[in-house]
């Protein structure tokens, strides 16, 4: 239902995130991006401009913030079970971020099926424009 | 047939070479670990499984029972195998699927899946498992 917190966290729960959704999980765009990071972590993400995303550390030191290929956002990996929750990039128009789909808890029954997504033949300024569009600003200063 | 695979984490800290035989099924499982990572492993024996670098880059979690130990790299998060010390079969590897090399799409998208209930740790396939 649109206005709900949903909570994530890594699974021992170092690391978590509170997302605020505007829509219902049942419309959210859920994406199997086919990049080499998303496929060795399976991930599936989401993210909703309309919605608001707050990252938590409960255990800073367990923070790993992983950058590879154009090293533009900090993907947010458990330094104790290796759990990736979501991904966060900072540019000249603020903090946005996405959420994987399978760190919620518990995870929305009515959640798409992820679609793949190949972001690949992306310039840097497209991906950082994608980003800026359609992630979901980040609010709070927990990571 | 057993054929040897290569495969790494996703910096490429973590490489190790698997006896495998990707006719024989692999698995999904539903538990607190599996769901979190989607692991989706194929089995190997101890002596199928040759770790080749990153021995010191790695993480061992564990968690409950504590018999299985989980890995993953320090750097990436990426968990290339888990080991099982107590299963049906005894000691066991789980290879991650998603870190060999030279594996075609064509191929991933026919291996066969054993659906475990690792939830309420059991390894007959739980009521629901399409999410998997």
């Amino acid at each position: 239902m649109a206005g709900i917190v949903h909570e994530g966290s890594c699974h021992c729960r170092a690391i978590g995130f509170r997302y605020h959704a505007a829509h219902d999980p049942g419309s959210w765009s859920v994406r199997a991006c086919q990049c080499s990071f998303c496929r060795t972590h399976a991930a599936a993400t989401t993210s909703d401009p309309q919605a608001s995303l707050e990252f938590e550390a409960e255990r800073p030191s367990l923070l790993n913030k992983y950058r590879f290929a154009r090293r533009t956002a900090d993907f947010l990996v458990c330094g104790q079970c290796g759990v990736y929750i979501g991904a966060m990039i900072q540019t000249a128009r603020g903090r946005f971020g996405i959420i994987n789909v399978h760190a919620l808890s518990p995870i929305p029954a009515e959640v798409a099926t992820p679609v793949a997504i190949e972001y690949g033949a992306e310039s840097l300024e497209q991906r950082i424009a994608r980003r800026e569009q359609r992630w979901s600003p980040v609010i709070g200063t927990g990571i | 047939m057993l054929k040897t695979y290569t495969g790494s984490c996703h910096c490429g800290a973590v490489t190790f070479e698997a006896d495998l035989d990707l006719s024989q099924s692999t698995y999904r499982c539903n538990c607190s670990i599996c769901r979190r990572t989607r692991f989706w492993p194929a089995v190997a024996n101890p002596d199928g499984f040759r770790l080749l670098t990153g021995e010191d880059l790695l993480t061992r979690y564990v968690f409950n029972s504590t018999k299985n130990h989980h890995y993953f790299c320090k750097t990436c998060g990426v968990r290339p195998f888990g080991v099982g010390n107590d299963t049906p079969i005894g000691k066991m590897y789980g290879v991650n699927i998603g870190c060999l090399h030279g594996v075609s799409e064509q191929e991933l998208s026919g291996l066969r899946i054993t659906y475990v209930d690792g939830m309420q740790d059991r390894l007959e396939s739980p009521m629901h498992f399409s999410h998997l």
